[in-house]
C-alpha cells in the first residue's frame, strides 16, 4: 500500500472537456442569440411558454392605498409626434375618437366625453415594466368589460389589438394585442386619469390600457383604436405586438 | 385580396411572406382597422443599424446614506482584509489557545458522517449540468439588470432613492425614459450583450432557469434517495467551531487534512449547504416574485416582499454566488487539484 505506484490522474480528462465545452457554449451563445433572434423567441416560447399561459390564467388582485402612490413614475417608450395626435392634444382630445372595430357586432366610436359618461372604476395598482422598475399609480376609466359589452364580440373574436397614436422605437405604429380573458378581467381599464388628474401626454393620453397581469409594454399608451381579431398572425411581424415584433419580446407576460 | 387590404409593407421578403400566406383562419372575412396598414414587418435578427445605440455605464456605485461608494473600494479592501487574515491566522496558531482549538476541531466534525458510497455517476452529471447551466442563467440575469442598471429597496424606483447602480445620476433637466437609461454590457459577459436585448434576454434566462431547476429538484431527490445528503447537511454543532478552525487553517496558509472523498471539512459543508439549499431556493422565488402576475397575487407577501425588494434579494443572493464561484474554484485549484477532479468528474479516489 504504501508503495502505491501510481496515482490516478483519471479526472483531468473529463474537467478538461467539460470546460471545453462550456467555452464553446459560452463564446457562442451571444452571436448565434443576435443572428437567431426570432428562433431564440420560438424556442423560448416553446419551453416556457405553458408556464406563462397557467400564470396569465391567474387572477391578480392586489390593490393598494392612497399611501403607496409613488411620487415618481418612470416615463417610458416613444412620445407620439404626428400632427393628428399634436393636433388632438392642443384642443384638449375633444376631437378624439376611439374606435372600437373588426370582430364586433356593433363597431362604435366614443368620444372621451361618452368614455367618461361610462361607468368608472379607479383602481390604485403597481405597474410593472420589463426592464424592471415598478410605480404605483391611481388609475381612472372605463372598465374593459363594459366596452366589450357595447360592441358586443361575434364568437370568432379572440383577442383584441389595441393601435398606438405613437410609433414604436424602429418605426412603424405600435401595437400590442391581448386575449379576451384578460381584457374581461375586472380589473382591466381603459384609464384616462392617473392619480386623480387626466393622464398625462408623457404617460398615455388621452387613454392608456391598465391589464394588471401583464407587464407594462403590453398596456398600450395614447390608444388610438381597438380592433377584435381572430388571430394576429398578419398584423405585423405577427409575434402580437411592436415588441414581441421588433425587440423579441414575450407576446405573454405575466412573469 | 384580402393581402391588399392587408397592405403589407413593401419589399421583396414582404412580398413573398403576402404571396405565401395562409388563408385567414376566421370564417368571417373583414378588412382590418386601418391602422393595421401602418404597422411595419421585422427582422428575425437583432439589426444593429435599428438597434438602440449603445451606452457604457459606470463601474457599480453602492450607496450609504448620502453618499456613493465605487465597488472598486472592494479591491484593496478585500486585499487587505486577505493579507490581515492571513497575519491573524498565523498569530492565532502560534498561541497555546490557537494549537489547542485546532487539535480540538481539526476542521471536520468527527462527530460528522462519513459517506462511503463516492461520488456517484449521477452526481458528476448532475454537478457538471449545473455549472454549465448557471452559465447562461447569470449571463442573461446580469444583462437583464443591466436594463435598468439600479437596485432599490422601495417599490417607486424614485431616482435617487436606489442603493446600487451602475450608471449615471438621472438627469434632471431633459426627458429621460427607463430605455434611456439602459446600458451596453461587453457580449462575453451580457447574454446576448447588446443594449436593451432584454427581451432576448428573459429568453435565455427562464429557458435555462426552467432546465437548471429541474437539474437542481433531481438533485435533491438524489441526494436524499441516497446518502450524499449527509455530505452537505450539518448533522451536528461541532461542525460550526470545525469550520472556524478550517478557515483559520486554510488562512494562515498551512492547510487542513483533506478527507473530502468521505466527510468535507466544516467551512465546506457550511459553503456548500449555503449555496444549495440556502442561495439556489433564494433565487428561485425572489426570481417568480417580481412577477406581475404572481406578485399581485399573493396578497400580504407579495405586498411586504414587493418587486423591489425581490430584485435586491436576488442580486444579493446572486453576490454569493459571485463569491462562492471563484472561491470554489480557487480552492479546488489550491487544495489539491488531481484529486479533487479525481472525484468530481471521474468518481475515483
Amino acid at each position: 500500500m504504501a508503495e502505491e505506484t501510481e496515482k490516478s490522474r483519471a479526472g483531468y480528462l473529463p474537467f478538461a472537456l467539460a470546460m471545453a465545452a462550456v467555452g464553446t457554449a459560452w463564446w457562442a451563445a451571444s452571436p448565434l442569440t443576435v443572428r437567431h433572434a426570432r428562433k431564440v423567441q420560438k424556442i423560448g416560447t416553446f419551453m416556457t411558454g405553458w408556464l406563462t399561459a397557467l400564470s396569465e390564467w391567474w387572477d391578480p388582485n392586489a390593490q393598494l392605498t392612497e399611501k403607496d402612490i409613488s411620487p415618481f413614475f418612470w416615463p417610458n417608450g416613444t412620445m407620439p409626434h404626428s400632427a393628428e395626435y399634436e393636433a388632438l392634444a392642443a384642443n384638449g382630445f375633444a376631437d378624439y375618437r376611439l374606435r372600437v372595430n373588426g370582430l364586433v357586432e356593433t363597431p362604435r366610436e366614443f368620444s372621451l366625453a361618452e368614455l367618461k359618461a361610462m361607468p368608472k372604476q379607479q383602481q390604485i395598482t403597481t405597474h410593472f415594466c420589463i426592464q424592471g422598475w415598478t410605480g404605483v399609480a391611481k388609475w381612472g376609466g372605463v372598465p374593459m368589460r363594459h366596452i366589450l359589452d357595447l360592441v358586443k364580440p361575434t364568437p370568432e373574436a379572440r383577442y383584441a389589438a389595441f393601435y398606438s397614436f405613437a410609433e414604436g422605437s424602429d418605426g412603424g405604429t405600435y401595437y400590442d394585442v391581448h386575449t379576451l380573458h384578460n381584457m374581461r378581467h375586472h380589473l382591466t381599464i381603459l384609464a384616462y386619469e392617473m392619480n386623480n388628474a387626466g393622464v398625462s401626454i408623457l404617460h398615455g393620453a388621452p387613454l392608456r390600457l391598465r391589464c394588471e397581469n401583464e407587464l407594462g409594454f403590453k398596456m398600450v399608451k395614447w390608444i388610438s383604436a381597438i380592433e377584435l381579431v381572430h388571430d394576429y398572425a398578419d398584423l405585423g411581424a405577427g409575434q402580437g405586438g411592436y415588441n414581441e415584433d421588433h425587440e423579441f419580446f414575450s407576446y405573454r407576460n405575466p412573469i | 385580396m384580402n393581402d391588399q387590404l392587408h397592405a403589407a409593407p413593401s419589399g421583396p421578403i414582404a412580398r413573398l411572406k403576402g404571396a405565401l400566406a395562409k388563408p385567414p383562419p376566421s370564417p368571417t372575412v373583414l378588412p382590418h382597422d386601418p391602422l393595421a396598414a401602418t404597422l411595419t414587418h421585422a427582422d428575425d435578427r437583432v439589426r444593429i443599424s435599428h438597434w438602440l445605440p449603445p451606452q457604457a455605464g459606470v463601474v457599480p456605485e453602492i450607496r450609504i446614506g448620502k453618499r456613493w461608494y465605487s465597488t472598486l473600494w472592494l479591491v484593496p479592501i478585500g486585499f487587505v482584509t486577505v493579507v490581515g487574515a492571513i497575519a491573524v491566522a498565523q498569530g492565532i496558531r502560534e498561541t497555546a489557545w490557537g494549537k489547542a482549538f485546532i487539535a480540538r476541531y481539526p476542521g471536520i466534525a468527527q462527530k460528522a458522517p462519513s459517506v462511503d458510497s463516492g461520488f456517484p455517476l449521477w452526481l458528476r452529471w448532475q454537478h457538471f449540468l449545473n455549472l454549465f447551466l448557471m452559465t447562461f442563467v447569470i449571463r442573461s440575469g446580469v444583462q437583464i439588470l443591466a436594463d435598468h442598471p439600479r437596485l432599490y429597496w422601495n417599490r417607486d424606483c424614485t431616482p435617487g432613492t436606489e442603493w446600487f447602480r451602475f450608471q449615471r445620476p438621472v438627469p434632471r433637466d431633459r426627458l429621460w425614459t427607463a430605455k434611456d437609461d439602459a446600458v451596453t454590457l461587453p457580449s462575453w459577459l451580457g447574454l446576448p450583450g447588446l443594449r436593451h436585448t432584454i427581451g432576448l434576454a428573459r429568453w435565455w434566462h427562464f429557458s435555462v432557469d426552467l432546465l437548471w431547476v429541474t437539474n437542481g429538484a433531481v438533485s435533491y431527490v438524489n441526494l436524499f434517495r441516497t446518502d450524499q445528503w449527509k455530505r452537505l447537511v450539518p448533522l451536528t454543532w461541532e461542525v460550526f467551531p470545525n469550520a472556524a478552525s478550517t478557515a483559520i487553517q486554510y488562512a494562515s496558509l498551512n492547510f487542513p487534512i483533506d478527507e473530502s472523498w468521505t466527510r468535507y471539512n466544516g467551512l465546506q459543508q457550511l459553503s456548500y449547504f449555503t449555496t444549495v439549499f440556502v442561495a439556489a431556493p433564494t433565487m428561485v422565488a425572489t426570481g417568480l416574485m417580481q412577477s406581475p402576475a404572481i406578485s399581485n397575487k399573493l396578497g400580504f407577501l407579495g405586498r411586504l416582499m414587493h418587486r423591489q425588494v425581490a430584485r435586491s434579494v436576488h442580486f444579493l443572493a446572486f453576490g454569493w454566488y459571485l463569491f462562492f464561484i471563484p472561491a470554489h474554484i480557487t480552492m479546488v485549484f489550491i487544495t489539491g487539484l488531481r484529486a479533487n477532479l479525481n472525484h468530481m468528474f471521474a468518481g475515483r479516489e
